[in-house]
């Protein structure tokens, strides 16, 4: 009983390193294929990235718009009556604009983008595991991590930030339409949330989209690398890769958080 | 010495033997059909000489690098001396027939792109199949997938051809048609063949040197006429496909009725 279990843990503790290590060595790989080799030799991120910010980007404006309208409608819904009990109403503009800027925006964008495409990333790259595609880039001498992970690097680093900057924006208007049940003036809301608002909260967001936007595509690029046992493998990965992404997208924002607290 | 010279490759998984001590030479421009029962060693085998997988021990020199001992940055070197021919064809579906087999040629060359279109043609003619250029993948059938797989297989010239079971899942005219070409890539383009297939009829229509593996040793070796001369029972079940015979498919491991009484 005590030997199983034993055995049970050891196993999952190598399961751990193995995979934590495997993800430090491919954003190295990453990292080199992203920003080095371009200089060096030849590669297709110019005609593979534009593709892929399209389905990262384009293709997710509408969910993360109506994630973040929703976001702000709720935060006002939750604190206005609180607020309107100490007739600080008028608070509940600087409150939203900081809690969407410097938190829920980023975090409410990655967690959509974990979704749709961390784990269509896995899904995709997966299939192409278990059908040899990736073997066959590997014998026509072409790297996979840099035909197949930088482009998307390159993608979702540019596009996350983005969209995290719109949630931003809806997520305010969506609070203003909201504060209009409070007898809020929109023009007074909007002049509120911008005075409340400091560079460094937009600045702190962003750069939390940022480690975001690595953190989606490493974890799930790994995961799809690592599918082996066909459909249920690549199931049990895809499930593995979204929970993983999560997980660490809190624990990523937990450290930021406290770095950005004792650096301010 | 050969164009590939595989040496006492052994190679297990666990405590299974998949490979114990495989030699053979393949001499340049000829095609060498490695034959085999379904979880003989021969993809393995196929593994280790493309450069997929680690052998436990031997070596394999193709065109003077051994593959067992080379870096990533040799072998992406000698991986342009082949191609691969895989078993469901392993284009990427996202890209169409075209932009698949110029893959290779974009990446590792500097042709301006009217060149390498004309080159794609080229190649897909020589398999038969360029009114598909621009069909994604999943639009064709299997046996166009193949072609348009050695189609991409052969786009940079390379000096050997792998191909693993190219005539499995096709009806007989498009086994036929691959045959045919894997003859054609030998006698037109002067290649080199190494075919994996467990199809005797097509391996016999187009190898001049035939393995055949058994549990992972090799247990019989010569040309398409010395095979079918072999008295040894196991050649002769293999070429007559009959169910009885030393090629035993039932587990014969563990005692059965021990199996029952321990339910």
């Amino acid at each position: 009983m005590f030997g199983e279990r034993f055995e049970d843990l050891t196993r999952s503790l190598r399961s751990f390193f193995e995979n934590a290590g495997g993800m430090v060595h491919l954003l190295l790989d990453t990292m080199f294929w992203t920003f080095v080799a371009p200089f060096r030799r030849k590669t297709e991120h110019r005609r593979l990235t534009f593709p892929l910010m399209e389905a990262i980007g384009n293709k997710s404006f509408g969910i993360v718009a109506l994630v973040a309208f929703l976001i702000g409608v709720i935060l006002v819904i939750q604190t206005g009556y609180i607020l309107e009990r100490y007739g600080q109403v008028r608070q509940v503009s600087g409150l939203v604009a900081v809690t969407m800027t410097r938190e829920l925006g980023p975090l409410m964008t990655a967690i959509v983008l974990v979704a749709r495409v961390g784990a269509a990333f896995t899904a995709g790259l997966g299939t192409m595991q278990i059908s040899d595609e990736v073997l066959a880039l590997r014998t026509m001498s072409i790297n996979p991590v840099g035909y197949l992970v930088a482009p998307r690097l390159i993608a979702i680093l540019i596009m996350t930030p983005c969209l995290t900057i719109f949630a931003n924006v809806v997520g305010i208007a969506g609070g203003c339409a909201m504060g209009l049940t409070f007898g809020l003036d929109p023009y007074a809301y909007i002049d509120d949330s911008i005075s409340f608002l400091q560079l460094q909260d937009l600045i702190s967001g962003v750069a939390k989209s940022v480690l975001f936007a690595v953190v989606i595509c490493i974890v799930s690029c790994h995961m799809a690398f690592k599918v082996e046992g066909g459909p249920e493998g690549l199931a049990r990965n895809t499930m593995l890769s979204v929970v993983t992404q999560l997980v660490l997208l809190i624990v990523v924002d937990g450290v930021m958080a406290a770095f950005i607290q004792a650096v301010t | 010495m050969g164009l590939i010279d595989v040496r006492e490759i052994r190679k297990t998984f666990g405590t299974k033997v998949a490979l114990d001590g495989v030699s053979f030479v393949v001499e340049q421009g000829k095609t060498f059909v490695i034959l085999g029962s379904s979880g003989g060693g021969k993809s393995t085998l196929l593994r280790i000489m493309i450069g997929a997988e680690k052998a436990d021990s031997g070596s394999v020199i193709l065109d003077g690098t051994d593959i067992t001992t080379a870096d990533e940055a040799e072998l992406a070197i000698v991986r342009r001396k082949f191609g691969v021919l895989f078993q469901e064809g392993a284009l990427l579906g996202s890209l169409t027939v075209g932009e698949n087999v110029a893959l290779p040629i974009r990446y590792h060359t500097n042709l301006p792109a009217r060149t390498v279109e004309i080159m794609v043609k080229m190649k897909l003619e020589l398999v038969g199949l360029r009114e598909a250029e621009r069909k994604l993948p999943s639009q064709l059938s299997g046996g166009m997938r193949k072609r348009a797989a050695l189609a991409r297989a052969i786009a940079l010239d390379p000096l050997i051809i792998f191909y693993d079971e190219p005539s499995s899942g096709l009806d007989p005219v498009a086994t036929a048609v691959i045959s045919q070409l894997i003859n054609d890539m030998k006698t037109k383009m002067g290649l080199t063949n190494v075919v994996i297939t467990h199809d005797i009829q097509s391996a016999f229509e187009i190898a001049d040197t035939v393995v055949l593996l058994h549990r992972g040793k090799i247990a019989a070796q010569g040309s398409v006429a010395e095979i079918l001369q072999n008295e040894d029972p196991l050649v002769r079940q293999f070429i007559t496909g009959s169910a009885t015979g030393p090629l035993e498919m039932r587990s014969t491991e563990g005692d059965y009725y021990n199996d029952l009484l321990n339910l």
